[in-house]
């Protein structure tokens, strides 16, 4: 939305030039003299510009034009997936700059300033040792985003508590039982991310639906990672999902990956003259 | 016969080496044996039970008395003398005497405090809120109840139990400080939201203490001499 003007370098205003954009050339109508005028820039007139002495086609300046707006307000998110070790804030822009940003993160647990060390991967990411637990002391994060046209920040308080938030079950698997049509047996486990599950255990919420119904069924189990469901409906497909959350603090995680798995059935009887005289009883 | 252990509340005081003797009437197993190692387990869980019981209705008290107060709930409060800070560092660290010893002193601390919030609240409110009232002095029994399990807990260690403080002192504890109807609003949220953390605190120093010891199958941190 700007207006850019350009000098060609120390040419005299009404020498003459020829200015190019990526190489094609510009026409006359945005020049002043030797200066180009662009009015009211967009985000596709960023490149290279470049301005060529009349005759001569010599190079007499040259620069590298970056359209782009200021930070909007930035979002940031901070949560505890490995608890009680400590917890990492993220943060991203709602609209890119299409320009270089800086960002920078502080953290206070009360009166105290807290290093939040930034991870190499992904860089919109920092992480926090927990020094203190059962603290009633609330944290605050302020994130601040800075580029070349101006600065934003946003603030996040939050109490040890509130941001305890585990990674979903891991390597979730559902077997029918064998002559069982309506059983069927779902075991998962912790997180690799929740360091200790013993002096920290997790309960669980499973959820469980035929893929021909919308409706689902919930359990909810305070301990133990495996659940047998007992009322499947029998010879249908089922999409199984577990989720996680500390027995005492925080919220719970996201659903796991689908699993899906149908309940053992019987095996059909071939329709042939032989199999109805040579008939096996199943159990 | 008891003699005082000061500086029980502190964090990282030296609990260990300000232990007393104790004239219980147990007689227990030596510490490591398989029966005290059951006991211990025993009691453990049902601490574990107890401390999580105890935290839900300190929660629903919190709720109540933050409507009651007319309080905005997400109000800081600074740290109240007296109060005892959940907040501990290195806590993973922690041996299981240190565990029993913080837990005993806060929760006899949350005792005497509860006791002193239930009385003014009668005295300010009489008959108008019985319902907090009632709250108040139902959780007030269970932190007794949480801190007499503990003492139990340390009885069965063969640990001395400290000897409540103000006991020698021949006056009586000093009187609490005259604050104003709003200040003691603010210190009760503040007494409340301590206690719920100590109640979470509690389940987790339970369950280190409830996890066996690889060599000698005695809980963790709990076989050490005075």
């Amino acid at each position: 939305g700007a207006d850019v003007t350009m000098k060609c370098g120390s040419m005299d205003w009404d020498a003459a030039v020829t200015w190019t954009a990526n190489g094609t050339d510009i026409d006359e109508s945005h020049l002043n003299g030797s200066y180009l005028i662009l009015k009211n820039v967009d985000l596709s007139q960023s490149g290279q510009y470049s301005c060529y002495e009349g005759s001569s086609w010599h190079l007499k300046y040259q620069t590298y034009l970056r359209v782009g707006t200021p930070p909007k307000e930035p979002v940031l998110k901070c949560r505890s997936n490995n608890y009680p070790k400590g917890f990492y804030c993220s943060w991203h822009l709602p609209t890119p700059t299409y320009i270089p940003n800086t960002f920078n993160i502080s953290v206070i647990h009360g009166t105290k300033d807290m290093v939040c060390e930034k991870d190499a991967v992904p860089k919109n990411r920092c992480h926090i040792r927990y020094l203190q637990l059962f603290s009633t002391v609330k944290y605050k994060v302020t994130l601040t985003v800075t580029n070349a046209l101006g600065k934003n920040f946003t603030t996040l308080t939050f109490d040890e508590f509130a941001i305890v938030k585990p990674d979903p079950p891991e390597s979730v698997v559902a077997k029918p039982v064998p002559n069982n049509p309506r059983r069927l047996e779902v075991s998962w486990q912790n997180p690799s991310s929740w360091p200790d599950p013993e002096s920290f255990p997790l309960k669980f919420f499973l959820r469980y639906r035929p893929l021909i119904l919308d409706q689902w069924q919930h359990v909810e189990l305070s301990d133990g990672t495996s659940h047998t469901i007992t009322d499947a409906y029998a010879g249908k497909e089922y999409i199984i999902q577990v989720a996680a959350k500390d027995n005492d603090i925080g919220t719970w995680s996201d659903w796991s990956v689908a699993v899906h798995a149908t309940p053992w059935t019987e095996e059909p009887k071939h329709l042939t003259t032989e199999a109805q005289i040579t008939e096996t009883t199943s159990a | 016969m008891h003699q005082l252990s000061k500086g029980l509340s502190s964090p990282g005081g030296c609990c260990a080496r300000s232990l007393v003797a104790v004239t219980a009437a147990r007689t227990m197993a030596a510490a490591g044996s398989p029966s005290a190692a059951l006991r211990r387990r025993d009691l453990c869980s049902r601490g574990i039970r107890l401390a999580g019981k105890m935290r839900a209705d300190v929660v629903d008290l919190l709720d109540a008395y933050v409507e009651q107060q007319g309080l905005d709930a997400s109000a800081s409060v600074a740290a109240v003398e007296g109060v005892p800070l959940a907040a501990v560092e290195r806590w993973d660290e922690q041996t299981g005497t240190q565990r029993l010893l913080e837990n005993l002193a806060a929760y006899r601390a949350f005792r005497a405090l509860l006791a002193q919030m239930l009385e003014e609240q009668r005295e300010q409110l009489g008959e108008a809120d019985a319902g907090l009232g009632r709250a108040l002095a139902a959780v007030l029994l269970q932190v007794s109840a949480f801190a007499y399990h503990l003492e139990e807990l340390l009885r069965l260690e063969s640990r001395g139990i400290p000897g409540e403080e103000g006991d020698e002192e021949e006056d009586g504890p000093p009187p609490p400080p005259r604050l104003s109807h709003f200040e003691r609003k603010l210190r009760g949220l503040g007494v409340l939201r301590e206690l719920a953390q100590w109640a979470v605190r509690s389940v987790r120093d339970l369950r280190q203490l409830a996890k066996p010891s690889p060599a000698t199958g005695a809980a963790p941190g709990l076989a050490e001499s005075p």
